[in-house]
């Protein structure tokens, strides 16, 4: 009976000029979004390839210079040579934190357009480098790219909707539903064929263009990746299919349904979501970045006035960069304890205050971190009010640019960040120690990086992380409780009514 | 008038039409207030800044000019109370500049990067409801106002009973306009008590900001009765006015901007801050460094920069910053050129577009566009150079005593005092037109078509009667 | 099923059907036998389409009971529903299909298993015209349609036959064939009960005719007495008198 269904129900599809019109126009979104999603990977791989050549550049130029430099006794400042420790440090170094695309990437821009996946490193205080972003058309960041994961979540439901609002209804309204009915069949057998056949017509190209896209261009997707995102696809066109069935099942014209799921459209996939977004903003209110500045820059000058007791409390902290043989005539109390301290270079103690700025703006940073995890944990409860909210978590993830690998991203630059302060910060005390900075009077100070291949270099670690399944099933469950509701409504199409004719 | 009050009646007993307008509403409503309470934080909070920064540039104590010139100073961006409505682009700009020694900055803190990955979804602000929502409840209201009465067989009716096809016309233009007026009406409201109660507040801003939006209601009005008048069905007609909303409002502009970007491409910041290293620290600066040295020599008839009547390090100094200046000037302009050029692409792309057109006259009107942006930027680069200047001349002119004593030169509050406190005020919106004035055009352009079509769409209803 | 049952096909017996405070059928009864073309007629508003959807199950009954060939409709839906077939004043087919291929898909829902050939032979049996068997029915005629929807009566080897305004719109020549063919269909067993407003048809064909008013039945003539009546002043009579009570 389905396959008779079905069959009849592809003869007619067929022969809608319209519908041909939906499938091309799916088509050909679905490979501009492909297309722009792959395009974005592409220019962020060509940003990180490009970096990664201008270190390697940095190292290959400084490794050939290194006999010029060895011989030459022409006056350079520490801060332009990049044979100073020093100057690689604070001015010179070309050593890029980066992070690459996933395989998965092309499927949701998500947020990597937003938030840097690229720094610049060198030993400042993390304030000074962890607010770069990549500089691009501020109104193509407020409209955000037309990818997959915004033609899946915004105008999937409206194909969907535009070949599915008036099954059933165009029978009833043409008596059509009568004879049929007459003739054996139950409006739900019906409804669920003609739903499945032209859900069919804008899923599968979707599917294939874009499973298609994923075998072709992604080396190294894995099989789990590509189930996971047919099965969100298939989820969330489930829930609009399910939807629509429920919608269709009060029985009302086409026109009226066409109204009702666009207005659902709208509630689910517009107001919903900003609405959510705005009351966690509300209700988790992060602070004023104005205040931030404020409050950096009365760290970094309170940090500035008590340069000694920053000093003391650095090799409190780093015994191992005091050197006692060469202990200062000064004792300095910090804290409770009383410190020798050695006699200090400029840039150790530039280090220093780095690390006391840090170290003061720590809690306004930890607040701000608060408000984001707060905000992210009420955003993931509360998704499950709309299947958009839903679908966007999960193809964010997937692709590798939500929050969550950001945040692990961000996690591993600060590591690197402390890694590379520490590389130069001992060796600078070290090489203060024997007196390479100023071997002689009016002396360039020596050579004291041989190698920059030497200094740690950045590489980014791909946290597994578990596929939320839970999406898909939440979505499954809401599209199972929507039919069994239209189920219901339909089977009462069937019988015999008290109060009007249903059909 | 008969029609305009049947169209009332039709539209209250509409009952989900009214629930749905009353969200909106209220949707409207609660936007308006949290933008209005969150702008007037940010306010106090800005000009306590503002002040902090003053003071602690005036009192950073006694130290060398240079020293000063790397302590800088922090500016904000100015906003206009417009941003209440239209927030534009300001959460992905930043609003707070460094202006220090050696270097142009980019503008810090877009609170988009603190934002949540739902954020992508927009924020419920009122230029949001304006330019998405309320024409899509403006098509909802209208889209069977005419194809339905031809479906039921009471137009033709109407017009056999003498109904002016015209004035039927005009009526419901005007009665659907006026609905979604009501909805912009909180808008107009306070812009009207800022324009009485606020002293920052634009006219010129304001006025073009309601003609604009009320333009854009009336636009999607014509439309959606001109779709009905010619569809045959009401079912065909909401189709129609649906795809032309998804159009217009969701698809156009991201392919406009996608577009505008491949045409015009900016480079990365990566490309961007390595581009900017390598051509100011370069030999060829070293070496003109020399030259400069060599001139001065030659110019004052001296051998060595010790017999230099002024301390030669405040020369060398502005001739640095001069020179990387240069460089600034060429490669930023060169940056604000493709964006400018996307801009005007976008702009252009208005033509398909009636969203677009308003977005970019709302943002302008707000001053939250990109161009107003660079405004202050410019305005902060100005006054950068213009400390750099003051303190290196400074550092030239008076450092020479305390070096020929062996001793660093400090200078005190006399002379950060003498840099101006950094005020920055937009220009009258009607000065910037060539910002908008593409938007503009082809807002009128979309009025011009449509008034247009109303004419055929009124033949179409002629034609029905015969 | 008993003796009765097996000869009065469709079965209607003190039956009432109410919508809030207004009584749309009130205790109406009538039987259509077997080979029996029973014309139902009445003014607009008359409750013949709502006794039409309670022979249908389309409607449950305040009071009273409807039968078809024995069985409930409202108890057995879909039983009662393979018993009988349906031709609304506008027979609503799929436009884009063509008139054979709506016959196979509405006959092959109902269980009917036959060849392509046996169902062009049917079309061929109700007279649909050769050239338009395979054409879109979009293009069809009303008469042609209607046509289609006896062959899907047939096909069903339906026991009842309703018909609801089935000449309204067909020109004299139409109206003739349409009621050769619903003669055959009674000759061949076929219980047919045709909702009308065609004075002339009735007389010409129905076996029996109920007057229906105001919900109901105000006169009921049978045999020769059709023949025998000025169907049109008796029914004119009758739909007044009521009005004017």
């Amino acid at each position: 009976m389905n396959s008779l269904i079905l069959g009849c129900e592809i003869k007619n599809l067929r022969r809608e000029r319209l519908l041909w019109l939906l499938v091309v126009v799916t088509v050909c979104f679905s490979v501009l979004a492909n297309y722009n999603g792959y395009q974005w990977v592409s220019a962020q791989n060509a940003v990180i390839a490009s970096a990664q050549q201008e270190q390697q550049k940095a190292i290959v130029t400084a490794q050939q210079g290194l006999t010029e430099r060895k011989s030459s006794n022409k006056p350079i400042n520490w801060w332009d040579d990049p044979y100073d420790l020093r100057g690689q440090a604070f001015y010179l170094m070309v050593n890029y934190a980066t992070k690459p695309p996933l395989p998965s990437a092309a499927l949701a821009v998500g947020q990597s357009d937003v938030q840097p996946y690229f720094f610049r490193m060198l030993v400042t205080s993390k304030q000074d480098f962890i607010n770069q972003y990549e500089f691009v058309h501020p109104l193509a960041l407020l409209i955000g790219k037309f990818d997959l994961a915004f033609f899946i979540i915004y105008v999937l439901p409206l194909l969907l909707i535009s070949v599915c609002f008036n099954a059933l209804s165009q029978e009833k309204q043409s008596g059509q539903l009568r004879l049929l009915m007459l003739q054996g069949l139950s409006p739900r057998r019906l409804l669920f064929n003609q739903l499945v056949i032209r859900a069919s017509i804008i899923i599968l190209p979707l599917l294939l263009i874009s499973v298609s896209a994923l075998l072709l261009f992604s080396e190294g997707i894995g099989l789990l990746a590509i189930s996971f995102f047919i099965g969100v696809v298939l989820a969330y066109a489930l829930f609009w299919l399910a939807l629509s069935a429920l919608v269709i099942s009060y029985g009302k014209t086409s026109a009226y349904n066409a109204a009702v799921l666009v207005i659902t459209w709208l509630s689910f996939v517009i107001i919903i979501p900003t609405v959510l977004n705005s009351l966690i903003v509300t209700a988790n209110t992060a602070p004023s970045r104005i205040e931030y500045v404020d409050s950096l820059r009365e760290q970094t000058d309170e940090v500035d006035k008590s340069s000694s007791k920053v000093m003391a409390q650095y090799f409190q902290d780093h015994p191992e960069l005091a050197n006692k043989k060469r202990a200062d005539k000064a004792e300095v109390t910090a804290g409770n304890e009383t410190t020798n301290l050695p006699s200090t270079s400029y840039s150790t103690k530039k280090i220093a205050k780095i690390i006391a700025t840090e170290k003061a703006m720590q809690p306004f940073d930890d607040a701000f971190q608060a408000v984001l995890m707060a905000q992210q944990k009420q955003a993931e409860q509360f998704s499950y009010l709309s299947p958009a909210t839903i679908v966007q978590g999960a193809l964010f993830d997937l692709s590798g640019n939500g929050l969550k690998r950001h945040q692990d991203f961000i996690e591993q630059v600060l590591s690197h960040h402390k890694t590379l302060r520490y590389y130069y910060q001992q060796r600078i005390v070290s090489a203060h120690q024997q007196g390479d900075f100023s071997p002689c009077e009016g002396c360039n100070a020596r050579i004291t990086v041989f190698d920059l291949a030497q200094v740690p270099q950045f590489t980014y670690q791909n946290k597994k992380t578990a596929m939320a399944w839970g999406s898909i099933l939440m979505l499954l469950i809401f599209s199972e409780i929507l039919m069994v509701l239209a189920s219901l409504r339909l089977s009462m199409m069937n019988r015999s009514q008290t109060n009007a004719v249903l059909v | 008038m008969l029609t305009l009050k049947k169209e009332w009646l039709e539209s209250k007993r509409e009952g989900r039409m009214v629930w749905l307008s009353s969200i909106v509403l209220l949707l409207l409503g609660c936007a308006l207030l949290s933008s209005w309470h969150s702008y007037q934080q940010q306010q106090v909070q800005k000009q306590q800044v503002i002040k902090s920064e003053r003071e602690r540039w005036v009192n950073q104590g006694d130290k060398g000019p240079h020293s000063a010139a790397h302590y800088g100073i922090y500016i904000i961006k100015p906003d206009t109370p417009l941003l209440i409505v239209d927030p534009g682009l300001s959460d992905y700009q930043g609003s707070v500049l460094r202006l220090e020694a050696h270097k142009k900055n980019d503008t810090l803190f877009r609170s988009i990067q603190d934002a949540i990955q739902m954020q992508r979804f927009g924020d419920l602000n009122p230029a949001f409801i304006m330019q998405t929502l309320i024409p899509l409840l403006i098509i909802l209201l209208g889209f069977h106002s005419i194809s339905a009465e031809r479906e039921s067989g009471t137009l033709k009716q109407l017009l056999a009973n003498g109904l002016n096809p015209k004035r039927f016309y005009i009526a419901k233009v005007l009665a659907l306009t006026g609905s979604g007026l009501l909805f912009f009406a909180p808008v107009v409201l306070y812009l009207m008590y800022s324009l009485l109660f606020s002293d920052s507040f634009s006219a010129d801003r304001s006025t073009l900001f309601i003609v604009s939006y009320s333009a854009y209601i009336f636009i999607w009005s014509i439309l959606t009765l001109s779709v009905s008048s010619y569809a045959k069905t009401s079912r065909s007609a909401l189709i129609i006015l649906l795809v032309i909303w998804a159009l217009a409002c969701l698809l156009v502009p991201k392919f406009a901007i996608e577009d505008a970007a491949q045409r015009y491409p900016t480079q990365s910041s990566q490309v961007f801050q390595s581009k900017l290293e390598s051509e100011i620290y370069t030999p060829a600066r070293q070496q003109a460094i020399a030259q400069f040295k060599q001139d001065t020599l030659a110019e004052y008839g001296v051998d060595k920069v010790d017999e230099l009547p002024f301390l030669w390090s405040g020369a060398q100094l502005q001739f640095g910053e001069n020179y990387a200046n240069k460089v600034f000037d060429r490669l930023y302009s060169q940056r604000r050129k493709q964006l400018k050029a996307q801009s005007f692409h976008y702009q252009n792309s208005a033509i398909f577009s009636p969203f677009i057109a308003l977005q970019t006259i709302s943002m302008s009107a707000a001053a939250t566009d990109l161009a107003h942006h660079q405004l202050f930027t410019n305005a902060g680069e100005k006054h950068r150079r213009l400390i750099q200047n003051t303190l290196n001349g400074d550092l030239k002119d008076n450092g020479l005593q305390s070096s020929k004593q062996n001793q660093r030169y400090q200078a005190d509050h006399h002379l950060w005092e003498k840099i101006p406190d950094f005020h920055y005020q937009y220009p009258g919106i009607y000065q910037l037109s060539e910002h908008y004035g593409r938007a503009a055009l082809c807002l009128i352009l979309w009025l011009a078509a449509l008034v247009l079509l109303s004419h055929f769409a009124i033949r179409r209803i002629e034609r029905e009667g015969q | 099923m008993n003796n009765e049952d097996q000869t009065n096909v469709i079965s209607v017996t003190n039956l009432s059907k109410h919508f809030g405070s207004y009584q749309a059928v009130n205790d109406i009864s009538f039987t259509v036998k077997k080979g029996e073309i029973l014309a139902l007629l009445g003014p607009n508003g008359a409750g013949k389409t709502t006794t039409i959807n309670c022979i249908l199950g389309f409607l449950k009954p305040n009071a009273g009971k409807v039968s078809i060939a024995g069985i409930d409709p409202v108890k057995h839906v879909v039983k009662a529903r393979q018993q009988l077939a349906y031709i609304p004043e506008q027979v609503a087919l799929y436009p884009k299909l063509s008139g054979l291929e709506n016959l196979v898909y509405m006959s092959k829902v109902a269980g009917v298993n036959k060849t392509n050939a046996e169902f062009r032979q049917l079309l061929n049996q109700v007279d649909l015209p050769y050239f338009a068997t395979d054409k879109a029915v979009g293009n069809y005629s009303k008469g042609m349609r209607q046509k289609v929807g006896i062959a899907i009566a047939l096909a069903k080897s339906a026991k009842a036959l309703i018909l609801d305004e089935p000449t309204s719109g067909l020109d004299p020549s139409a109206s003739h064939e349409f009621s050769e063919l619903i003669q055959d269909l009674a000759k061949g067993g076929v219980a047919i009960l045709m909702a009308t407003h065609d004075l002339y048809r009735a007389q010409e064909d129905a076996h029996s005719i109920a007057i229906m008013n105001q919900g109901t039945l105000v006169h009921s003539l049978v045999g020769d007495d059709i023949k025998d009546v000025q169907l049109e002043s008796l029914y004119l009579d009758h739909v007044r008198a009521v009005s004017t009570c």
